[in-house]
C-alpha cells in the first residue's frame, strides 16, 4: 500500500513537473538570411476567385497572371530542412521554424513583351507599368514600387521570395511572351522568358 | 507612399460588440442610480415607491421595401425575405421609481436571445396635474439585416462576391428622442397609462465593405459605404395597464400589460467609395436613399412588485 503511494506521488511531481516544463516558451524562431540568384517564371491562374498556379501554357486574355519565383540557387537544400529537429524538455509546443530574410534585395523588376499586346503596344514594348503585383495582406493589387518595399515587412517562411504580377489590359493578341528582367540591390540582373502563353 | 486602410469586416462584428457593451455599461449606470436614490431615500423619504418588474416581450417589424435602383438601399434588407414582416420574442426587465414630487422615472432594459440589445430606453414624467403629465424620453433598439450583398450579385452578375465574409447578418441600431403628453387613470386595483410621444430618431452610422473580383479577369474592386446619422421625426405611442393581484401591507404585486407603437418615415444615406484595381484609385459619390415607412410594434407582459 506505502510503495502505491509513493509510486502515485512520484507519477503527480513528475506530471507537474512535465506541465511546468511545458509553459517554456521554445524562444524565437531562428533568423536566416539568404541571397537570391535564381529566377523562375510561374504562370497564374486566376480566372476565379482564388489565385493558383496554372498547370497549363493557356490564359484568359482578360487574366494574364505570372509569379516570379526568385530564389537562392541552395534552395532546394533549404526546403528539405524545413524544420528544425532541436532540443526540447516537452513536446507540447513544437520549435519554432526557421525564418529567411533577404539580403541583396530585388531593386527593380522589368517586363518587356515579346508580341503585341494590342494596336497600341506592340512587340519589344516595355509593359512593366502595366502589371500590378500581388499583396499578402491586401485583397486589391498594389505597385511595384509597394510590392519592392514590401519585401522588408516580415521574414519568409522558405529561402524564396515571390512577386505575383497581373496584367491590366486586355490583350488582344492570341498570343503573349514576357522577358523579364529582375535587377538586384548589387545590380546582379536574373532574366527569364516565359514560353508561349495561348490566350483564349 | 500613401495607403488606405479599411476597417476589416470582422471588426464590425467587434463594433456592434462595443455598442452592446456601451449599451450594457449604460443600463449599469441607470440601476446604479437607481439603487442610490434607493439609498438616499433612507434618509430623504424623497421617494413614493418602487416598481421592478421582469418581462416577456413580443415584437413586431413591418418595413416597407421598395425595388432596387441604380444605388443599394440598406433599407432594403430586413431580416425577413422579400419584405415581409418579421417578429422576435424576449426577455426584459423594467423598473420605476415615482417620487413625492410628482415624477416619475422608468428604465426598460431586454436583451434579444442572439445577444443584441433589444431595447434601452429611459423615461421620466412630470405630472403638475392628478392625471394629467408631461413625458420625455430616449430609446435604442436593434434589428437584423440580412444579405444586403444580393444587391451585388444582380447588378454585376459577371463578378464573383463570394469573398471574405460579404453574405453576414447584420445588426442595425435605431435611437429616438421623443416627448409628450400622459394620460394616468389611478383606478383601485387597476391602472391605465396612455402617452402620446413624437421625436426625433434614425439609423446609428455604420459601415460595410464589401469585396468583388470579375470572373476570367484580373479587375477586383472594394465598394465601401459609410452611412451617416439621419434624424427622422418619430411618431411614439404607448399603452400600459396595471392590475394588482395581491397586495400585502407596503407590498403589493400584480401583472402589467404594455403595447408601443413606434412609426417613422426613414432613410440611410451613405458616401460610397469604389477602389478599382488598387487602393489609390478611387471614386467617391454620396447617395440619399429614399424614405421607408418603419413600423416597429412591441407589446410586453410583466409581473409586477411595487413597495
Amino acid at each position: 500500500m506505502k510503495n502505491i503511494k509513493k509510486i502515485g506521488l512520484i507519477l503527480c511531481f513528475t506530471f507537474i513537473i512535465k506541465i511546468m516544463a511545458s509553459c517554456i516558451f521554445p524562444g524565437e524562431a531562428p533568423i536566416f538570411s539568404f541571397y537570391p540568384d535564381k529566377l523562375r517564371i510561374q504562370l497564374l491562374n486566376n480566372n476565379h476567385t482564388y489565385l493558383s498556379e496554372s498547370e497549363e501554357d493557356s490564359l484568359s486574355r482578360n487574366a494574364v497572371a505570372l509569379s516570379l519565383i526568385i530564389t537562392e540557387k541552395r534552395e532546394m537544400a533549404g526546403l528539405s530542412m524545413k524544420r528544425m529537429e532541436v532540443f526540447a524538455p516537452v513536446l507540447a509546443t513544437s520549435p519554432p521554424d526557421p525564418e529567411y530574410i533577404i539580403e541583396n534585395p530585388v531593386t527593380r523588376i522589368r517586363v518587356v513583351s515579346l508580341f503585341s499586346v494590342n494596336e497600341e503596344v506592340t512587340a519589344g514594348t516595355d509593359v512593366t507599368n502595366m502589371f500590378l503585383f500581388g499583396d499578402r495582406q491586401e485583397f486589391l493589387y498594389v505597385t511595384q514600387a509597394f510590392a519592392l518595399e514590401n519585401q522588408f515587412a516580415e521574414p519568409y517562411p522558405e529561402p524564396a521570395i515571390g512577386f505575383d504580377m497581373f496584367l491590366k489590359p486586355v490583350v488582344e493578341n492570341d498570343t503573349a511572351q514576357f522577358a523579364i528582367q529582375v535587377v538586384l540591390e548589387d545590380e546582379t540582373v536574373l532574366s527569364d522568358t516565359t514560353g508561349f502563353i495561348h490566350l483564349y | 507612399m500613401k495607403r488606405y486602410f479599411l476597417i476589416p469586416q470582422d471588426s464590425f462584428i467587434c463594433i456592434n460588440h462595443f455598442k452592446m457593451k456601451k449599451a450594457t455599461a449604460l443600463s449599469g449606470i441607470l440601476v446604479l442610480l437607481i439603487f442610490s436614490l434607493y439609498a438616499q431615500d433612507n434618509k430623504s423619504g424623497l421617494i413614493k415607491n418602487w416598481q421592478i418588474e421582469p418581462t416577456f416581450n413580443f415584437r413586431y417589424f413591418n418595413i416597407t421595401t421598395f425595388s432596387e435602383g441604380e444605388n443599394i438601399d440598406f433599407l432594403n434588407y430586413p431580416e425577413s425575405e422579400s419584405g415581409e414582416p418579421f417578429y422576435y420574442a424576449f426577455l426584459g426587465f423594467a423598473a420605476r421609481v415615482e417620487f413625492n414630487n410628482n415624477i416619475k422615472v422608468a428604465l426598460n432594459a431586454a436583451l434579444y436571445d442572439h445577444a443584441d440589445p433589444a431595447l434601452i430606453e429611459f423615461n421620466a414624467g412630470y405630472f403638475p396635474k392628478n392625471r394629467w403629465g408631461i413625458t420625455t424620453g430616449a430609446t435604442m433598439f436593434s434589428y437584423l439585416s440580412n444579405d444586403f450583398s444580393s444587391f451585388h450579385r444582380k447588378k454585376y452578375p459577371d463578378f464573383d462576391g463570394n469573398l471574405h465574409n460579404n453574405f453576414q447578418q447584420r445588426t442595425r441600431f435605431l435611437s429616438a428622442f421623443y416627448a409628450g403628453v400622459e394620460y394616468f387613470y389611478p383606478g383601485g386595483k387597476t391602472m391605465l397609462s396612455v402617452k402620446l410621444q413624437a421625436g426625433f430618431g434614425g439609423h446609428h452610422a455604420f459601415e460595410e465593405k464589401l469585396q468583388q473580383k470579375q470572373i476570367l479577369s484580373n479587375y477586383k474592386e472594394i465598394i465601401h459605404y459609410k452611412t451617416s446619422y439621419h434624424f427622422s421625426p418619430v411618431f411614439y405611442p404607448s399603452i400600459e395597464f396595471q392590475q394588482q393581484l395581491i397586495n400585502a401591507k407596503s407590498l403589493t404585486m400584480g401583472v402589467s400589460i404594455r403595447g408601443s407603437l413606434f412609426y417613422t418615415f426613414t432613410a440611410i444615406n451613405y458616401q460610397q467609395t469604389i477602389f478599382q484595381w488598387t487602393y489609390e484609385n478611387k471614386s467617391v459619390k454620396e447617395v440619399d436613399s429614399e424614405n421607408h415607412p418603419f413600423i416597429k410594434a412591441d407589446g410586453s407582459l410583466g409581473f409586477f412588485i411595487r413597495w
